[in-house]
């Protein structure tokens, strides 16, 4: 794997505050971590700790007060906002705790959606049957579960191939199995597919499936680790 | 990887929004097809029937213009009309003096020279002889008695008796006679010569001296003298008619049937062919139920009805050029053959009618107002270097007749158009807030399209597509609709007022632009400027349902309102852009159903109260106060007395014809106040209009003279819509310059029977004053019912949608409320009550500035036209709107009541998700 492999998502100094005055809160205080190519990272910490922010700014939907990010060499605040939105068309995905599906679509519709914004999108057949849509394919989403939206959903932001998938607590909405469910299917996207993941959760019981946690508190990396033995979604338990 | 390109698949959500919503879609639709439609119909039949008008000139040759002669002109006099020159009228009235002056002169200068000399020399003569007679007698008496010695006294006394003997004598006499036809003759002779070239020159000079007055009065009045004059040839037509009764409840104007001016178009039946037979207008014909085949009666005789054609000079009945509206109830044109003519027209008053035609056609309106003011020049000048006079002179441009129903119809366009466009703008607005509230329904799934990479424009499109789609589809609708169904309706709406030709339905790209291509605009524009203005948030707002920009307002501090009060205020407050919207709707559909409901409690006002207005039920006006024998026309009728009327014009936003009255002192009919010199009464409606006030000077104007009169307003008085000055009949005479007994007819309170119907020019009676009020109640009344109701479903249409919206926008919190064990009663009160309270004010607000802003159109709208009929509304017609409104109200209430009973109570939980 080269350096730029190496670094293929870079977090350097980055810093976020909201508000003004005594009512500012600074939620990233000086963020500095990498992702290589291909990797599942999670980054994890508690309500507060500044992840969906730091997975907002990734994602080029906010921005950073200071330091940058950059994604394959190209440093994300340097982008104006007709860059940036072709930046996330082209290589984002996005993958909410609620599914945010578009009610009178149907499933594959749903997915068309996403697909539409890809010059060479995966085949829609196939991956409905890889996220094991194919039956419910004509089914509005108030048709389906919770845990059948959010794999619409996934569905919706891998259609793409992007080469980054956002997941913003993914399972924050799911009970036990259906999670379980559905970290399965992003590790088997991740495995089949080869995109880099970032996953922002609180569920500490994750980490053993990535390949680098990242944990943060207070708006800063408490510890950036790899991990060298992950184990399979299916086997994790919390 | 599939290497197809996908469509957007956005694109799928249209229908099926469509269809989701379908209901609302579907009165949306319906309301612009109907609106589209109707606008459609009105300028495709408008459009077609302006290229009808145009053919007019050229398919049935339209006259440009007619003049009527007091008598029948002669050949001569019509060639030099022709010719479009002016004539010398210097060289003619000189001429023409000088002629006068040389027949009556010599009888004139003698009779007067001989008066004035045979006194004179009378008295000379007689002292001058008599003093040499004496003399002469002294004289020889002195001879006598010379020598004699007698004493002087005795002389004298001798002389004296002498002389007196002699003056006795019949040699006095003799003497006195021969000697006074000797010196009677010399002097004469002389005094004569001398006193002729003097007088002649004089008078010669004060003729001079007159013309030239004349001329230069004639020169100014009519620009005689313009540099710019251009003679404009013309070629002339005959065209004499007659009025006459028709079946004693129409007046029928009838000419001849003409095959080179003024052509009728046949629209049933033919034209006559012999004494008997008569075609007349078609309107007229099918508001009085007259058919082909009918004996009708005209100005006596029985004459069967043969055909009903529209003539080209009469597209409206105006019986009269100062009418305000055309009058196809009450007054009629026809063509009879010209043995028919003769047999009607037989001691009766033929008006001698010439049409003219430019022999070459003016290229626009601005070179025909020309053409006409040059041979308007030549006419006047022409006519008064001849032994006639003119009656009327009418260019088509002004002849209301012809001009009325393309302005009219002209006027309605624009009219539609202009509604069209308000109607729009607000379903556009309804658009605009619907997807805002769409917008902020779907901001999660915004916010993660837009996080996914979907760029604005692409969003903004999306949400543009459904009110695009809507409005191209109601304009295709509305468009066939419009050429097929309405246009019909519109043409039968104005075939039931205008006596049009026969017209073909043409395509128009300016109806299209109109109806289809500017709604289509207006609704864009609204809607990209409020969704582009709506979607210029970040996607992580979106996300964050955070949808109000710059610093979040606190909540509005509520005073210690009860709870319910509170909760309706935070409705209001949440809601007012839809309030606001409704607000605007709901009073322009009352401003125009304010309209709909004035218009005919005018007319009926009018019809209920000109009785007690009018000063007498009989006008009777004289073509002269005298006889053929020269006596002065009675009447026995112990009911009549004598009046004067004139027609003088006043100078307002247009000329206006003013009609000044001169009553009887003590008069039965007309109470005049006590005038001072130069002093009158005016009617009200005269004042009115022009804003005039007592203690004004009115300025009035003769049409065809120099001359104007000032006249100072001392009272103003009720006169059933008449625009007139009034004053008693002596000033009258003073102020017209004639006879002392001079009068133009008689008013009375029942009919004026005994005077011959030759010296009369017409009658006038409240049925004339009322002809325009009918016509206009015949025209509108029952269009204006519809439109009223039409108002009422526009208004119910935009309730329904704009409170739609707001229960849409609030199911969760409806169902909330239901979760937490609120009665649908309860929530309906919540959410309807604080939209009732904005109805009723916003009601209110509606009638009464719908009536005052009313008041203010209708003024604007009737000074530009003769006449005069001030604005009124039935108090109860207030009401009624009030009410018609708010029961449409009520019914959309019940129907949203309705809905907020079926929102289900997991909505809330749903939303959750």
């Amino acid at each position: 794997m080269s350096e730029q492999e190496h670094n293929f998502l870079k977090v350097v100094d980055l810093k976020k505050g909201f508000g003004s005055g005594t009512s500012r809160q600074e939620v990233l205080r000086g963020m500095n971590f990498a992702v290589a190519k291909g990797e599942f990272c999670v980054l994890l910490g508690p309500s507060g700790s500044g992840k969906s922010t730091l997975l907002n700014i990734i994602g080029g939907i906010d921005g950073a007060d200071s330091g940058y990010i950059s994604i394959d060499g190209d440093k994300l605040e340097e982008m104006d906002e007709k860059t940036l939105t072709n930046y996330r068309r082209k290589h984002l995905g996005y993958v909410f705790q609620l599914y945010n599906l578009i009610p009178n679509l149907t499933v594959k519709e749903n997915i068309e959606v996403g697909a539409y914004l890809s010059d060479n999108p995966l085949d829609i057949d196939e991956l409905l049957a890889t996220l094991g849509l194919w039956d419910h394919r004509n089914k509005l989403p108030n048709q389906l579960s919770g845990g059948q939206q959010q794999r619409v959903s996934i569905g919706r932001a891998i259609v793409k191939n992007p080469d980054i998938l956002l997941c913003d607590e993914p399972t924050g909405a799911l009970d036990y199995n259906t999670s379980k469910e559905i970290l399965k299917l992003i590790e088997d996207v991740n495995q089949k597919y080869g995109n880099t993941i970032i996953m922002v959760t609180h569920n500490e019981a994750i980490k053993f499936m990535a390949d680098q946690v990242v944990k943060l508190r207070d708006g800063v990396v408490r510890s950036s680790v790899h991990n060298d033995e992950k184990v399979s979604a299916m086997e994790l338990e919390w | 990887m599939s290497g197809k390109a996908i469509k957007n698949p956005l694109l799928k959500r249209v229908p099926r929004e469509f269809i989701g919503d379908w209901k609302k879609y579907i009165i949306v639709t319906l309301f612009l097809v109907v609106m589209i439609g109707a606008t459609a119909g009105v300028y495709v039949a408008n459009i077609s029937m302006m290229s009808a008008f145009d053919t007019l000139e050229e398919d049935y040759i339209l006259e440009d213009g007619h003049f009527e002669l007091k008598s029948k002109s002669d050949e001569d006099l019509l060639k030099a009309i022709a010719t479009g020159d002016m004539a010398d009228l210097r060289t003619y009235y000189t001429n023409k003096a000088y002629n006068e002056l040389e027949e009556r002169f010599d009888e004139e200068f003698k009779s007067e020279f001989d008066s004035r000399f045979n006194e004179e020399f009378d008295i000379q003569f007689e002292d001058e002889f008599n003093t040499t007679f004496e003399k002469q007698i002294e004289q020889m008496v002195r001879t006598q008695v010379e020598g004699a010695n007698l004493p002087e006294e005795q002389i004298v006394l001798m002389v004296e008796s002498a002389i007196e003997e002699a003056y006795a004598s019949e040699d006095y006499e003799e003497a006195y006679n021969e000697a006074y036809n000797f010196a009677y003759d010399e002097a004469y002779d002389s005094a004569f010569e001398e006193a002729y070239d003097e007088a002649y020159a004089e008078a010669l000079a004060e003729i001079d001296s007159e013309i030239e007055k004349e001329i230069s009065d004639a020169e100014e009045r009519y620009e005689l003298n313009s540099e710019d004059f251009e003679a404009a040839p013309v070629t002339i037509y005959e065209n004499f008619f007659v009025n006459l009764d028709e079946n004693s409840e129409s007046r029928i104007r009838v000419f001849t049937y003409q095959t080179n001016v003024n052509l009728p178009c046949i629209h049933e039946g033919r034209l006559p062919s012999n004494a008997n037979e008569i075609a007349i207008d078609r309107m007229h014909a099918d508001n009085r139920g007259i058919n082909v085949g009918d004996i009708i009666n005209i100005g006596g005789r029985e004459m069967e009805v043969v055909g009903l054609i529209s003539l080209a000079n009469y597209t409206t009945l105006h019986e009269s050029n100062t009418d305000t509206m055309f009058n196809a109830l009450t007054f009629d044109v026809g063509l009879v053959t010209e043995e028919g003519f003769e047999l009607l027209s037989k001691d009766r008053n033929i008006h001698y009618m010439y049409s003219w035609i430019y022999n070459s056609d003016p290229a626009d309106k601005i070179s025909e107002k020309t053409a006409g003011d040059n041979f308007l020049k030549a006419l006047i000048t022409q006519v008064a270097a001849s032994d006639n006079e003119i009656e009327d002179v009418l260019p088509a441009y002004v002849n209301q007749a012809i001009t009325f129903a393309p302005e009219d119809v002209g006027g309605d366009m624009a009219m539609v158009g202009v509604l069209l466009y308000i109607f729009i703008g607000i379903i556009a607005f309804i658009f605009a807030v619907t997807i805002s509230s769409t917008i902020a329904k779907e901001a999660s799934v915004i916010g993660t399209l837009r996080a996914s990479g979907y760029t604005k424009s692409e969003l903004i499109w999306h949400y543009m597509a459904m009110p695009i789609i809507v409005t191209l589809l109601s304009a295709v609708v509305g468009n066939v609709l419009g050429y097929t169904l309405l246009k019909e309706a519109v043409k039968s709406l104005y075939y039931n007022s205008y006596s049009l030709p026969v017209f073909k339905t043409l395509w128009s790209s300016e109806a299209f632009v109109k109806t289809t291509l500017i709604p289509l605009v207006l609704v864009l524009i609204v809607n990209l400027v409020v969704i582009t203005y709506k979607l210029r948030l970040s996607p992580l707002k979106f996300l964050r349902h955070d949808l109000k920009s710059g610093k979040k307002r606190n909540a509005l501090e509520l005073p210690n309102w009860k709870f319910f009060t509170r909760f309706r205020t935070r409705i209001l407050s949440q809601n007012r852009a839809n309030y606001l919207i409704l607000a605007f709707g709901v009073i322009f559909v009352m401003f125009l159903m304010t309209f709909a409901n004035a218009m005919p409690d005018t007319l009926n006002h009018i019809k209920d109260t000109i009785g007690d207005t009018l000063f007498a039920d009989y006008q009777v006006i004289l073509k002269t106060d005298e006889d053929d024998d020269g006596n002065a026309i009675t009447t026995s009728n112990p009911d009549a007395e004598k009046f004067s009327i004139t027609g003088l014009i006043y100078k307002g936003e247009i000329d206006e014809e003013i009609s000044v009255y001169g009553f009887m002192n003590e008069s039965k009919y007309f109470e005049l106040p006590g005038l001072g010199e130069g002093e009158v009464v005016i009617s009200d409606s005269f004042a009115d209009k022009y804003e005039i006030k007592v203690g004004d000077v009115v300025v009035l104007e003769e049409e065809y003279e120099n001359v104007s009169y000032e006249f100072k307003v001392a009272y103003i008085k009720e006169a059933s819509n008449i625009m007139g000055v009034f004053v008693d009949i002596e000033s009258y005479n003073e102020i017209f310059d004639l006879d002392e007994e001079s009068f133009s007819g008689f008013l009375s309170s029942t009919p004026v029977e005994d005077v011959a119907e030759k010296y009369i020019a017409k009658t006038i009676t409240s049925e004339d004053l009322l002809m325009q009020v009918n016509q206009l109640d015949h025209s509108m009344g029952g269009m204006l019912d519809y439109f009223g109701y039409v108002c009422v479903i526009m208004a119910a249409v935009l309730i329904y949608l704009l409170t739609k919206i707001i229960i849409e926008k609030n199911e969760n919190a409806i169902s909330m409320t239901k979760i937490l064990g609120y009665r649908p009663g309860e929530i309906a009160s919540l959410y309807l009550v604080s939209t009732t309270w904005v109805m009723l004010v916003v009601e209110l607000f509606a009638v009464f500035a719908g009536r005052i802003l009313m008041g203010i159109v209708w003024k604007i709208f009737l000074k530009s036209m003769p006449g005069w009929y001030p604005f009124y509304m039935e108090n109860m017609s207030t009401v009624k709107i009030f009410v018609l409104v708010f029961l449409a109200f009520l019914v959309i209430m019940f129907f949203d009541y309705m809905r907020i009973r079926r929102i289900p109570m997991d909505e809330a939980l749903k939303r959750v998700e």
